[in-house]
């Protein structure tokens, strides 16, 4: 990924952001609250975008243009923490786990994880690289189909067509590589 | 895939998502047309969208937020929940984190499993799972892993279950499959345990190897019951499924799932079966039976693929298949109904094992382990056993069908003598007086010659220490001491303490006999007469003396009143050569009956070989006489250096090494003669018939034992028809609707036509029998005939009339007035005629009458003709000229009026046919079948076999006598 300054700025104040909300998040998941409730991911977003447009070095163009490059921190930063955690990279404390994925018991049940959505997003982005986007601001970053509309500059229906032809791209994607 | 083919495929997609559900395959026929390819892509997709409408729409932040919440706990080492302190985390799986703890206020350890979040967030989930670990408590079954309670702490619901040590079975799998009795021993105490909880209605839902743990000492734990959610399925068009938990991306294994849960139905009992039925699979062939690429592909996978059976090893017993295949019935009403049936029948297939797998045996005091532990090379030989301890557990019956069944060597090794004796003499099977124990020589895969013995209700042989190079053993009448010769010695050991003892030097040994007064007699060496020695040792005696003309005497054998013997003597003049009969008081030679090999005498006969058939011939052992006929008792052993391929013991155990066999394997030529496949596995095959639709292959296989009826399915795989144990079944013949097969089987010293079901039931029906042998050889096709060839005084073919639900079959003749010589009859495709081959003017020639009630015969051939078939595309009828080396005809007849008018006869190809050379087989049974468009023929083949020195396997009959006439 290509960081521009500003994607920089962007990485490092988003990154503790996203920790802290994924553990608020699962505090709220363990305290057995609906989690409608504390669903907010834009919310997380936009915090970060306030503090940023205190940081007068950066330019952003827009609103928009900060949103997309969230969602990309928001995906890196997560797809990250995934990788981290099938390398064993994060031990010693054990209370981090996002264990999307287990390498290692090959005949444990394997969620689909992020680290495989990542991929095949990657592959995706070589056929229809909007496709590819829509689903990282949707996915990743949270955003609504309108929002999404409005970062990419398309229609509303552009992006709900996208949507779908990416979604089942990858549901079937997925399972095809998913193993045993 | 490129960009402008996906653009291409996002089109076809997004038009096709726009039409109504049922006009979407239409749109697609049309808009994709043979473009397959991309067919494929649009209906994949379309499947995908429709399977997964939760996909992805979570955003990825919250579902990392709730697996952190489900998989993460601040659970290190001295973190406590309740009174328990968490000391490592020992397993993650997809039902949460299992962590070891120690139960403070009970003093023991125990595992903590942590429930994942969505789990204990669903109250009626939970509440349910916890009415049935109360009920699983209470069983307090030793196969199933205990759970102690549930508790609650900082948020989390953890389970407290018992700390099982040792592998779970998935860990063991990725070793590789594992050996039959140790598969049968885990399978039995899943078993049980299932049992048990099902008959508290408890019901598994998740059996896969990776619930099951095998502690150190063998002992079995099932772990996890009730815990899998009933999944949510949804299919489309039964390729594609997925399962989810509310996290929306979890795809589950689906490779252990049940056909009605993959469809989305609630597990049962029944589906805990099936799954046992995959695991009991992978066991034994370290494969999984219906694991794909995908879960998609695997649960279609599930849903109709057949269980490919040939992956289970070879030595697998036949009950054990019948099980798995029905554990896999995927039609609920063909399963087995209770965990029950399957753990007895896994009883009955351990029966004559299980005692020994774990020990050597049931009498063995520690030196005895101590020294067979020693020697290596445990190897399991799989023969009919569950058929021997269900026989032996009862005593030999004294009436009743003879049991047979073979004995192979030693894994990966052969049946032979070392060359000592300068011609491999084939020799070793032998029979303890007691009839419990086989010994013989073989070569294992690892090294030299040695003794091995064998329970005779037994699946396993120990190799003996201290024996190597053995050759020609023979028992202490007691049966606990084996004598044997070596290069240059005679030797004995003792069963008990495993004590090899030498006893004298000799040249070349021809075999001995151990007498209960402690004599043994022996030959040890070319052209001489027996010697004697006293079995403790001592000095060597001479005992008879070679008469004017004798070349040799060897190949004693005591009488039951161990003074008297018989022996072989080889003359110059081979009408003075045979059996002769002494005794160590007079040592003159009688001689009782000409041979070709040494004899042995057992319950009231003489056995010996003789043109290398096995004959009994009754012997009264007070007047010392030979009486009555030999009757044919095997039809091939080997007679090398005339020593008995056989062996014999007073409580009605008789063992013989088969003759060597020629094995064919099938393959299917088309109408020019080029080879176009093989299928199935080579065999001894003595008949064929292809069924209707010209799929399966019904054979009559041999084995030196028996014959059976087998199929040889599409794939290649044989099934197996008659599973009766006097194994004398012949010549299959399929039914017009391919449904059953009829079959000639001798029963209880009568022959009768048979006919059951092509499929696993056991049950034959009986058509009719009597003595004379029948054959069946053509079914007409309205299913209510079947011509069979009967032997009584004059060969003729008979028409069976079935008259299903109406009455008793009957018979007529097939011809008016029964002629000689008539075989191999067939009946048209139309039911109106019917060819045969006849006899009449001096050879086989092919004939064609109306049927059923034809006077006049047209005859086809004048050259010579053997089995004939019909071709079921019309208008053809087909002969070989030879039953071995011939060539294929086809005759292209019309029907004028009433007329049977054939054309001139057109040579298609030459072909080598191999038919075992049996007066029987070739009088009778059909050698080869046409398909049912006429352009390919099923043949068989020879197949080169390397025999070598090399002896067929041991062949076993226990109560032999019950067979003879």
């Amino acid at each position: 990924m290509a960081w521009s300054q500003g994607d920089d700025a962007a990485l490092h104040l988003l990154t503790p952001l996203i920790e802290r909300e994924l553990h608020r998040l699962a505090a709220a998941y363990m305290a057995r609250e609906r989690p409608g409730h504390v669903l907010q991911p834009t919310a997380l977003v936009n915090e970060a975008y306030l503090r940023l447009i205190e940081w007068k070095q950066v330019q952003w163009q827009n609103r928009a243009h900060f949103f997309g490059v969230a969602a990309q921190v928001m995906r890196h930063v997560l797809v990250d923490m995934a990788r981290a955690q099938l390398r064993g990279k994060r031990g010693g404390r054990e209370a981090l786990q996002v264990s999307l994925s287990d390498a290692k018991d090959a005949h444990a049940e394997r969620p689909a994880d992020l680290v495989a959505v990542d991929d095949a997003l990657k592959t995706l982005a070589g056929l229809d690289p909007r496709q590819s986007r829509v689903v990282e601001l949707r996915f990743f970053g949270g955003l609504s189909h309108e929002e999404a509309a409005h970062v990419l500059d398309v229609s509303v229906a552009t992006v709900r067509r996208d949507w779908t032809l990416a979604k089942a791209w990858l549901y079937r994607e997925l399972d095809r590589r998913s193993g045993r | 895939m490129t960009p402008e083919r996906y653009a291409i495929v996002g089109e076809l997609y997004h038009q096709a998502l726009a039409r109504p559900r049922e006009q979407r395959a239409r749109f697609l026929d049309e808009a994709c047309r043979s473009d397959l390819a991309l067919r494929d892509e649009v209906a994949t997709l379309l499947a995908a969208h429709d399977s997964a409408p939760e996909f992805i729409e979570t955003p990825a932040i919250a579902v990392a937020a709730a697996h952190v919440a489900a998989t993460h706990r601040p659970l290190v080492a001295g973190a406590t929940i309740g009174h328990y302190e968490v000391q490592a985390l020992i397993g993650r799986g997809g039902m949460g984190v299992v962590y070891r703890a120690h139960d403070s206020r009970l003093g023991r350890d125990v595992a903590l499993k942590i429930l994942p979040v969505e789990f204990a967030r669903d109250e009626q989930r939970l509440a349910r799972f916890r009415r049935e670990a109360k009920v699983l408590a209470s069983l307090n079954h030793p196969h199933i892993g205990s759970i102690y309670g549930i508790e609650e702490a900082d948020g989390a619901t953890a389970l407290v279950m018992e700390l099982v040590e040792g592998d779970d079975l998935s860990t063991r799998l990725s070793r590789g499959p594992l050996p039959l009795a140790e598969a049968l021993n885990i399978a039995r105490q899943i078993a049980e345990a299932i049992e048990a909880a099902h008959d508290r209605d408890l019901v598994h839902r998740d059996l896969k190897p990776a619930n099951i743990k095998v502690r150190r000492d063998g002992t079995v734990k099932v772990l996890d019951f009730g815990l899998a959610r009933p999944s949510r399925v949804v299919s489309d068009g039964a390729t594609l499924a997925m399962m989810t938990t509310d996290a929306g991306m979890i795809i589950g294994t689906p490779a252990y799932m049940s056909p009605e849960q993959a469809r989305g139905e609630v597990a049962e009992a029944q589906s805990d079966i099936w799954s046992f039925g995959v695991v009991l699979y992978e066991l034994l062939s370290g494969v999984s039976p219906f694991a794909r690429e995908s879960s998609a592909d695997t649960i279609a996978s599930v849903l109709g693929t057949p269980v490919d059976m040939a992956a289970l090893p070879a030595a697998t017993p036949a009950s054990v298949r019948r099980l798995i295949r029905r554990c896999l019935e995927r039609v609920r009403k063909r399963r087995y109904r209770h965990m029950g049936d399957v753990r007895i029948e896994i009883e009955e297939a351990l029966a004559g094992g299980e005692s020994h797998a774990q020990e050597p045996s049931r009498s063995s005091p520690r030196s005895q382990r101590r020294w067979w532990g020693a020697t290596g090379v445990v190897s399991l030989i799989v023969a009919s056993a569950f058929v021997v301890a269900t026989t032996l557990h009862q005593r030999v019956p004294a009436t009743g069908d003879p049991v047979r069944f073979t004995v192979p060597p030693p894994d990966g090794g052969m049946f032979l003598t070392p060359v000592i004796s300068g011609s491999g003499v084939p020799v070793g099977g032998n029979v303890s007086p007691n009839g419990r124990r086989l010994a013989f020589t073989a070569k294992s895969a690892a090294g030299g010659v040695q003794l091995w013995v064998r329970p005779i209700d037994s699946l396993e042989s120990r190799a003996l220490a201290g024996t190597d190079g053995a050759a020609l053993p023979f028992w202490s009448p007691d049966s606990q001491a084996i004598a044997f010769f070596t290069p240059g010695k005679l030797k004995r050991i003792t069963m008990a303490d495993g004590n090899v003892q030498t006893l004298c030097d000799i040249s070349r040994g021809r075999g001995g006999s151990w007498s209960p007064g402690g004599s043994i007699v022996f030959s040890g060496g070319l052209s001489t007469p027996l010697s004697q020695i006293d079995a403790d040792g001592g000095a060597v005696r001479p005992l008879t003396a070679l008469a004017q003309g004798e070349r040799s005497h060897r190949f004693p054998s005591f009488l039951p009143d161990g003074r008297r013997f018989l022996y072989y003597a080889e003359d110059v003049d081979p009408t003075k050569s045979g059996i002769y009969l002494a005794s160590l008081d007079s040592p003159a030679g009688r001689r009782l009956v000409a041979a070709d090999s040494g004899a042995v005498y057992a319950s009231g006969h003489l056995l010996f070989a003789r043109q290398k058939t096995l004959f009994a011939q009754p012997f009264d052992v007070d007047t010392l006489q030979v009486r009555g006929r030999p009757a044919s008792v095997a039809p091939s052993v080997p007679d090398e250096d005339a020593a008995p391929g056989f062996s014999a013991s007073s409580t009605g155990v008789l063992t013989y090494h088969a003759g060597p066999q020629e094995d064919q394997q099938f393959a299917w030529f088309d109408r020019d003669g080029t080879l176009i496949n093989t299928i199935g596995p080579p065999g001894n095959y003595r008949g064929i018939d292809l069924s209707p639709d010209g799929t399966r292959i019904a054979v009559h296989r041999h084995d030196g034992a028996g014959g059976d009826i087998w199929v040889i399915e599409p794939g290649g795989t044989l099934s197996r028809i008659t599973f009766n144990p006097a194994r004398d079944n012949a010549m299959p013949v399929w039914s017009p609707d391919g449904s059953r097969i009829a079959f000639g089987s001798l029963r209880n010293g009568k022959w009768g036509l048979y006919r059951k079901r092509a499929d696993e039931t056991p049950e034959d029906e009986l058509l009719i029998e009597s003595e004379a042998p029948k054959i069946p050889s053509s079914w007409s096709p309205d299913s209510q005939r079947i011509i069979y060839w009967s032997f009584s005084q004059v060969r003729t073919a008979w028409v069976l009339h079935l008259r299903d639900g109406s009455g008793p079959a009957s018979t007529a003749p097939l011809l008016k007035p029964p002629l000689g010589a008539t075989t191999h009859a067939q009946i048209s495709p139309d039911g109106k005629w019917v060819a045969y081959l006849a006899a009449d003017t001096g050879q086989l020639e092919l004939y064609v009458r109306a049927f059923p009630d034809g006077n006049e015969q047209v005859r086809i051939t004048t050259g010579g003709a053997f089995t004939p078939r019909w071709s079921r595309a019309g208008h053809e009828l087909f002969y070989t000229t030879s039953y071995d080396d011939g060539t294929i005809v086809s005759v292209p007849y019309v029907i004028r009026g009433t007329q049977f008018v054939p054309g001139t006869p057109r040579e298609l190809f030459k072909v080598k046919m191999v038919l075992v050379p049996h007066s029987t087989a070739i009088a009778v049974f059909h050698t080869y079948a046409v398909s049912p468009d006429a352009k390919r023929f099923l043949i068989p083949r020879p197949v080169s076999a390397f025999r070598g020195v090399a002896a067929p396997p041991i062949v076993v009959v226990l109560n032999w006598t019950a067979a003879l006439p």
